[in-house]
């Protein structure tokens, strides 16, 4: 019967203090080892050709480059300014409406978050002139409120695709994509409310994109 | 003489041996040409052989002629609702309009890379999905009210996977202004969705979805997936669903997915029109 365990005569611990015929041994299972390494490293050689990029591709940094993080700081303001405007407008409102409100407030929240965590800046600090600006409107009445917050949405959506053209990073350009795409449909909802019809305002914006770096 | 063998030895030998073995077998590997035999995976019964695909480049004018194959297929499916009392006649002219316009803008940035503008419908799509859905949709004895509700359903998850699709290839494309381009249309788009999601809702106005409150998603009244205008937090690129069609014997209705392109559904620039 033959035995699959290790044989009891391998855990002789006189054996290991033969040094010569140990450090032979090492030697030839090293050469078997290195001469395997060697076959493999040739069998991957036209793999690791293929996967490099052509000549002539350009590579694309991954994360913000420190023009990026300039530019996102001050989404990080404008996200964060339109959260404390949809809270404002939380206090006089309740039902239905109060969801909505709470939910575009939480977005626009999650957007700075994110911009935060993609440029290892903190998402503190609102931008205090757009607060100041949009603040009547959001504590205005209903329909003050719908009118105000689409120009906001509006303006975001703006402000982010004049941005667009600007990032240098594939995190920056698909953050910001992410964000303005929720941003347009909150306009929709936010026209609707409004009881606008007009195709040429619920699909177009009128709005200009803000010149960010004034006051974040 | 002594002729005992000594157990400390042998295994040394073997040891020896076995290095060298695995060493010169490993040289003999390397060196080798035409070692003959099969490398395909073992075969069995009579399945055909495979055909290997081609391997294409996917560059920037590949992504915009995609990007302009989808305006073309969304113009088409509109073309098809057109002979359903499904949307206001005013509203789809827009749609159709809005997407004309985006396809010139994605057939003129495809020629300003140096590639060659597509300006019809994506063969992939139209032969996996479009077709199949449309055949499903209007199959059978179904009434006008279940063909108008399944097409509604339809060119909402259409805008849907239409700003899916442009806010990827915003992410993934070279050029400055076909990103911007890209962005744009993306923003379009989901206003389209948008606007078609609380349109087709009715009363219960489909604003903003319950799941975005942690709230479990219900079907619709005809066990279709209801659609919101604003469906998440971020903008998604992942998988759409779509229930459309008559129910099998077992009331089961088929659910078709709906994805943004990749390399099975690319426009390449190897591709011609009509092949």
């Amino acid at each position: 019967m033959t035995r699959k365990d290790p044989s009891p005569v391998d855990l002789e611990p006189a054996e290991r203090e033969l040094d010569t015929p140990v450090s032979r041994r090492s030697l030839v299972t090293l050469s078997g080892a290195a001469g395997l390494g060697g076959l493999a490293a040739a069998l991957l050689l036209d793999r690791t050709t293929l996967a490099l990029p052509a000549d002539d591709e350009v590579e694309r940094p991954n994360v913000p480059t420190d023009a990026d993080v300039a530019l996102l700081a001050q989404v990080i303001g404008l996200e964060l300014a339109g959260s404390e405007l949809y809270r404002l407008k939380l206090d006089s409102t309740d039902g239905d409406l109060a969801v909505a409100v709470r939910v575009m407030a939480e977005n626009h929240q999650a957007f700075a978050q994110a911009v935060a965590g993609s440029t290892g800046l903190s998402a503190e600090t609102a931008n205090a002139s757009l607060v100041a600006a949009s603040r009547s409107g959001f504590e205005g009445s209903d329909d003050e409120f719908f009118a105000a917050a689409h120009a906001f949405e509006q303006t975001a959506a703006a402000t982010h695709t004049a941005l667009m053209g600007q990032y240098e990073s594939d995190d920056a350009i698909a953050l910001t994509a992410s964000i303005a795409l929720t941003e347009v449909r909150h306009a929709t909802v936010l026209a609707d409310l409004l009881g606008v019809t007009d195709l040429d305002v619920l699909f177009g914006n009128d709005e200009s994109a803000l010149s960010l770096g004034d006051d974040a | 003489m002594n002729l005992e063998l000594n157990p400390r030895t042998g295994r040394r030998q073997a040891l020896k041996i076995g290095g060298l073995s695995v060493s010169l077998a490993a040289l003999v590997a390397a060196c080798g040409e035409n070692r003959g035999g099969d490398d395909a995976p073992g075969r069995v019964g009579n399945a055909p052989v495979v055909t290997t695909p081609p391997d294409y480049e996917v560059d920037d004018a590949v992504l915009l002629r995609t990007a302009s194959s989808l305006e073309y297929t969304a113009i088409a499916v509109y073309d098809l609702v057109r002979d359903f009392d499904v949307l206001d006649s005013g509203l789809l002219d827009r749609l159709i309009a809005d997407h004309q316009d985006t396809a010139d803008i994605m057939v003129g940035l495809t020629e300003d890379v140096g590639g060659v503008g597509w300006t019809e419908t994506n063969p992939w799509f139209m032969d996996r999905l479009v077709g199949p859905l449309v055949e499903s949709i209007t199959s059978g004895a179904r009434s006008d009210e279940d063909i108008s509700a399944d097409l509604f359903s339809t060119v909402t998850a259409l805008e849907n996977l239409a700003a899916a699709s442009h806010q990827e290839l915003a992410s993934v494309i070279g050029e400055t202004d076909a990103r911007v381009a890209h962005l744009e249309a993306a923003l379009l788009e989901a206003r389209h969705a948008s606007v078609l999601a609380i349109a087709n809702s009715g009363d219960s106005k489909n604003y903003i979805s319950p799941a975005l409150v942690g709230d479990d998603v219900a079907r619709d009244e005809r066990g279709g997936i209801p659609y919101f205008a604003i469906s998440s937090t971020f903008g998604e690129t992942a998988q759409i669903d779509l229930i459309a069609g008559p129910a099998d014997e077992n009331g089961v209705r088929t659910t078709f997915a709906l994805q943004t392109p990749s390399l099975n559904s690319f426009v390449y620039n190897e591709l011609e029109p009509d092949t």
